[in-house]
């Protein structure tokens, strides 16, 4: 159901997911990412934004992940 | 056939990511015999423990900070891997790694044992959280854990006697068998580089080292650097994509596995936790979830100000009587005094913040343990975040406003350093509870006197005015630091939001117990001494024959008592006799170094609308700051009984100057003087703390020096410009 549509982790709508295709972010916070599991082919969902909207709340590999929209930024995800 | 035993204990290190239940695991298998610290120069937890077993050897078993891989990011990591890998000084090398997995979290717990069985040492998994798996339904299969990982996989239906003896036991099988093979494959470039690297050293390393070193986050001992350098650069050119293929292939033979690893059919969680996510639906409500976090934060607040005084209160009636028995064996003179003065008095000083430390230890425990804590980080983060802290940040800045040293004390939640120094730094600018005193002091004499809290008048208007500045202070303060001073890379929020479970009581009692004894330990010398410092400054030079004439005096009224006089003269002459003790200590403080303090620096506070007199009271108030009251009011010669503020207020705002007859202090000295307290650093404990929390005399001293500094320049301006503006 992945289009080829590419949007940013941070462009997401509550309750919609992706599937990640790329991280764009320095080495350091990539790496980090990639750690948590977000690898190419992970299936991501927005579950919630912080009150002032800013981290976001993500499901990744079955747990909760938080990261702040400019870390999120860097995540692209094909829909 | 006998077991060889040891000569010296076995030693275990346990390892997982953060939130894996690792501590519980932990206290189980050592039980009281756990010992905390820090390592030294860090503000790392260093948390070891024994396990006897039956057959006599004993397990000395680390408790490594919870870590997501084997990267260096941050001064947790750096001691995990470092000691991982035996390169911690003063710490010998695991004999055997525990792993301990969160069994509802399979996929991102085994990255960091991929890793783990890479290290080159005999290892053990431990899968914890079975219960919480189960619920989500997921019921891992610890058989074809084992067969495709290659060490015993020991799942813990609980965390009694036995399930801790089969994890000890697999332990020991462990420690005499080889160590476990890697099982994640490498290729292409990567796979060249590590057989380089093989190639060039004069001995054998693990797996896991090579990678570090090639990702330039360690050296090799067994080669010489410029070698390591050529690989790593032939590495980057081939392929630089190389690290994120790695992490890639990790969870590429992860995903491979997961299904084998899971009885049942699938990968993904089949429930997810449904009661944190519809507690969750309330708690990070974009509405109500603040709201309620200002609440439970209210909460804690209420709890430090006004809980704690209970305790507070009967540790100083506690030390009066101790103080009234110790002075009836002594008897009256300066060995007296001193114990009186120096040394109970500082041993009151370090015990009266025991009661704040412990709530607050307590609570922080029960949010940590309970998983709200990460919830609350994440309402926070953007607020802070604007001031160039960190979510976590909030809680011991909060912390702050009922007293800064447990608040500093609880920054070692905040991982990353730059932050970390910079809450340490700001945090003494929120208006602590030591400071309402003087507050009340100034409003009573200048603004109106009667109860200040509650009461929505100038004086009302005034302390929310003082709060506010201490907070705007604090928040540019931090912007200052993070732009001039302690710079370096914002770290990165990536916090898991952990399932909610209840608070086990255990543990946050052994924690706040820990904190609590560590916090005794590190600043008594401090405070002792310039308590009895402090009490020396004021007491000496003593002038022999003012004291001798006043004794006199003092006897004369006493034999005239004794004779029995009309009770209208009685209450004259106890009236006499307390103003003339009242006058004498008056005199004496006048007179000693501390005096002498006080009119050497008048010149430079007199710019601030202060005196000499208040110069004395700002160096006693060092000791604490409440102290500024009762100094002033022995200054004023207002007696020690005189619990009242309202007259020592009423004799500030009266109080003229002996020479001119003029009156010595206007409002505009007394918001001044406010001003002073709510920016300086007016508190030896936070100074102390603050050294053991960074392990140096430099902050301490910064924190203290610029603190002075802003304070003087924030009086200045206000009794200056204020002046002016009356004119």
């Amino acid at each position: 159901m992945t289009s080829n549509e590419i949007r940013s982790l941070s462009d997401l709508r509550i309750g919609e997911s992706g599937v990640i295709d790329d991280i764009l972010a320095p080495r350091s916070l990539t790496r980090r990412l990639l750690e948590m599991g977000l690898t190419g082919g992970t299936r991501l969902e927005l579950i919630r934004l912080a009150p002032l909207g800013d981290p976001l709340e993500v499901s990744v590999r079955g747990y909760r992940l938080t990261l702040r929209r400019d870390e999120a930024q860097a995540v692209r995800l094909r829909m | 056939m006998s077991t060889p035993t040891r000569t010296r204990p076995l030693r275990v290190a346990l390892v997982g990511n953060p939130n894996c239940g690792k501590t519980t695991v932990f206290n189980a298998l050592t039980g009281l015999s756990q010992k905390v610290g820090n390592y030294p120069g860090v503000t790392v937890e260093r948390r070891v423990g024994v396990r006897k077993r039956p057959g006599g050897e004993i397990l000395e078993i680390v408790d490594i900070p919870g870590t997501y891989s084997l990267g260096i990011r941050s001064p947790d990591e750096a001691v995990a891997v470092n000691l991982l890998m035996g390169r911690l000084p003063g710490e010998r090398s695991p004999d055997v790694i525990v792993n301990v997995v969160d069994a509802s979290n399979l996929a991102r717990n085994l990255f960091l044992t991929s890793q783990l069985l890479e290290l080159d040492r005999p290892m053990v998994v431990v899968l914890n959280m079975m219960d919480v798996a189960r619920r989500r339904g997921l019921v891992p299969d610890a058989r074809a854990m084992e067969e495709a990982l290659g060490v015993p996989v020991v799942p813990l239906e609980n965390h009694g006697a036995e399930a801790m003896d089969a994890v000890a036991a697999a332990v020991e099988r462990v420690a005499q068998s080889p160590p476990p093979k890697p099982v994640v494959p490498v290729e292409g470039a990567l796979s060249k580089s590590l057989a380089d690297l093989e190639g060039s050293l004069r001995g054998r390393i693990s797996r896991a080292a090579a990678l570090l070193a090639l990702e330039g986050e360690e050296t090799l001992d067994s080669l010489d650097s410029s070698r390591l350098d050529e690989v790593r650069a032939a590495l980057e050119s081939e392929d630089p994509n190389w690290w994120k293929r790695e992490a890639g292939a990790r969870y590429r033979w992860i995903d491979a596995h997961l299904p084998c690893f899971l009885e049942g059919e699938c990968k993904e969680p089949v429930r997810p936790d449904s009661g944190t996510a519809n507690a969750d639906r309330i708690l990070l409500h974009r509405f109500f979830g603040p709201l309620i976090f200002l609440g439970v934060m209210a909460f804690v607040f209420q709890g430090i100000f006004t809980w704690a005084s209970v305790p507070s209160d009967l540790l100083e009636s506690g030390f009066n009587a101790l103080s009234a028995l110790v002075g009836r064996w002594i008897g009256p003179g300066m060995f007296h005094d001193f114990i009186l003065g120096g040394v109970l008095s500082g041993v009151l000083n370090v015990l009266v913040f025991l009661p704040q430390i412990v709530i607050l230890f307590l609570f922080i425990g029960f949010l940590e343990d309970s998983g709200y804590m990460a919830r609350g980080v994440f309402i926070m983060d953007r607020l802070m975040r604007r001031f160039g802290l960190h979510g976590r940040a909030f809680v011991p800045l909060m912390s702050s406003f009922a007293c800064a040293v447990p608040g500093i004390m609880s920054t070692r939640t905040i991982g990353n350093p730059v932050t970390r120094l910079t809450t340490i730094l700001v945090a003494p600018l929120m208006s602590c509870s030591a400071r309402l005193p003087v507050y009340t002091l100034v409003i009573a004499a200048f603004f109106g006197s009667g109860k200040v809290l509650g009461v929505m008048s100038t004086g009302g208007l005034v302390l929310l005015v003082l709060y506010a500045l201490g907070i705007a202070a604090a928040a540019l303060m931090s912007v200052l630091f993070r732009r001039f001073l302690v710079k370096g890379e914002p770290p990165a929020l990536l916090m898991e939001l952990p399932p909610y479970r209840m608070p086990r009581p255990g543990a946050v009692l052994r924690q706040t117990w820990v904190q609590s004894l560590l916090f005794v330990k590190k600043v008594w010398t401090v405070i002792l001494i310039v308590t009895a410092t402090l009490w020396f400054l004021q007491t000496f030079p003593r002038d022999e024959s003012r004291s001798a004439v006043a004794a006199t005096q003092i006897e004369a009224i006493e034999s005239a008592l004794r004779d029995g006089v009309s009770p209208e003269i009685r209450e004259r002459l106890i009236n006499e006799k307390r103003d003339i003790q009242d006058g004498l200590r008056s005199a004496q403080l006048e007179q000693s170094f501390a005096g002498v303090v006080g009119k050497t620096i008048e010149p430079v506070i007199r710019p601030l609308g202060f005196d000499w007199r208040i110069g004395i009271g700002l160096l006693a108030s060092f000791a604490a700051r409440e102290v500024l009251v009762s100094t002033m009011a022995q200054v004023f010669a207002v007696g020690a009984d005189d619990e009242d503020v309202a007259s020592l207020a009423s004799r500030f705002r009266s109080a003229k100057d002996p020479r001119t007859g003029r009156l010595l202090y206007s409002p505009l000295t007394g918001i001044s003087l406010a001003v002073f307290f709510v920016l300086a650093c007016q508190c030896m404990s936070t100074l102390a703390i603050v050294r053991r929390e960074t392990g140096t005399w430099r902050w301490p001293a910064f924190l203290f020096g610029y603190m002075t500094i802003l304070a003087w320049v924030g009086s200045f301006l206000t009794y200056q410009l204020g002046s002016l503006w009356m004119a």
